[in-house]
């Protein structure tokens, strides 16, 4: 009630905050996710590859 | 010369090493950027401290439009000249595209609350956006739905292109239409709007989420790429066997 009428928003800091946390979070998930499908895919490859080597030999 | 480039052996042996170097500069661009937007950059005369949310909204807005037109140019790509590579990045994009457009609606929401009053207004800019973030899940859910790969990339590349017309409407929205969401002050064809102190930070955190994105999209690639590969050897071993 004391503050002083600038016109300035003031009220910002939990909404500040909550939108770098939704934020890194959000971009986090993906980059986990495309980590996991990317190492996953490398991994399931690289067997294949190695099965039909050893069925070669 | 796009034949070329389009060849995937030739993107994994460039990906390789390009992935690592957007990776680490996207990281260290977003991290150092952030802590610049929230503790560094002074308050705006209106806005206060809010303010500082336009660092990721601005940036993810940005470059969540080019990440769709990416798939949009992917498409086209795959129809017109059936380059499997335009259809992995076309598919490959579509994820982080979404991400982009939900962090863009949510601090968009979150800096609205205190500047405008509401979470949410039916703005045609808000509107245009929220259109977006809809394609691009029901381009990732209709391409899930078929079984053959191509059926897949046929049917996406068709529902991203007849999409992309709301690119511009995005864009121009806010020239178009009477709106409460601001007209484009950050790039304008005149220069920018916004005061230096305002403006290189701003920058900076849209060629840090040019780099995550750089680096999502060819991560992304390179594990379409791997498991198709897979499907590939593993169908030529069952026929050899049979």
């Amino acid at each position: 009630m004391n503050e002083a009428l600038t016109g300035q928003v003031n009220s910002g800091d939990v909404f500040i905050w909550a939108s770098y946390v939704i934020s890194a979070i959000t971009l986090g998930g993906v980059a986990l996710w495309t980590i996991i499908r990317m190492t996953s895919a490398k991994k399931k490859l690289a067997m294949l590859e190695q099965a039909s080597a050893s069925e070669k030999d | 010369m796009f034949s070329t480039f389009a060849n995937p052996h030739r993107f994994m042996a460039l990906s390789k090493w390009l992935l690592p170097v957007f990776a680490g500069l996207g990281i260290i661009m977003l991290a150092t950027g952030w802590i610049w937007a929230i503790f560094f950059v002074p308050e705006e005369q209106y806005q206060g401290a809010t303010a500082r949310i336009m660092y990721i909204h601005v940036p993810a807005a940005m470059v969540s439009m080019a990440a769709y037109a990416t798939m949009a140019v992917g498409s086209l790509l795959y129809l017109t000249l059936k380059h499997t590579l335009a259809d992995v990045a076309a598919k490959s994009a579509a994820p982080t595209a979404a991400a982009l457009s939900f962090i863009c609606l949510i601090t968009g929401a979150l800096w609205g609350r205190p500047t405008w009053g509401t979470y949410w207004i039916w703005d045609a800019r808000l509107t245009s956006m929220l259109f977006q973030l809809f394609l691009i899940l029901g381009y990732m859910a209709l391409r899930s739905a078929f079984q053959r790969e191509q059926d897949a990339a046929r049917a996406g590349a068709i529902l991203c292109l007849v999409g992309a017309v709301n690119l511009p409407i995005i864009k121009f929205s806010v020239d178009w239409w009477n709106t409460l969401h601001q007209p484009a002050g950050f790039i304008t064809m005149s220069g920018s709007s916004l005061a230096g102190e305002f403006f290189w930070p701003l920058l900076y955190n849209l060629f840090a989420m040019m780099f995550v994105f750089g680096a999502l999209l060819m991560a992304a690639m390179r594990a379409d790429i791997q498991n198709r590969q897979y499907e590939a050897k593993l169908a030529r071993l069952n026929r050899s066997g049979s």
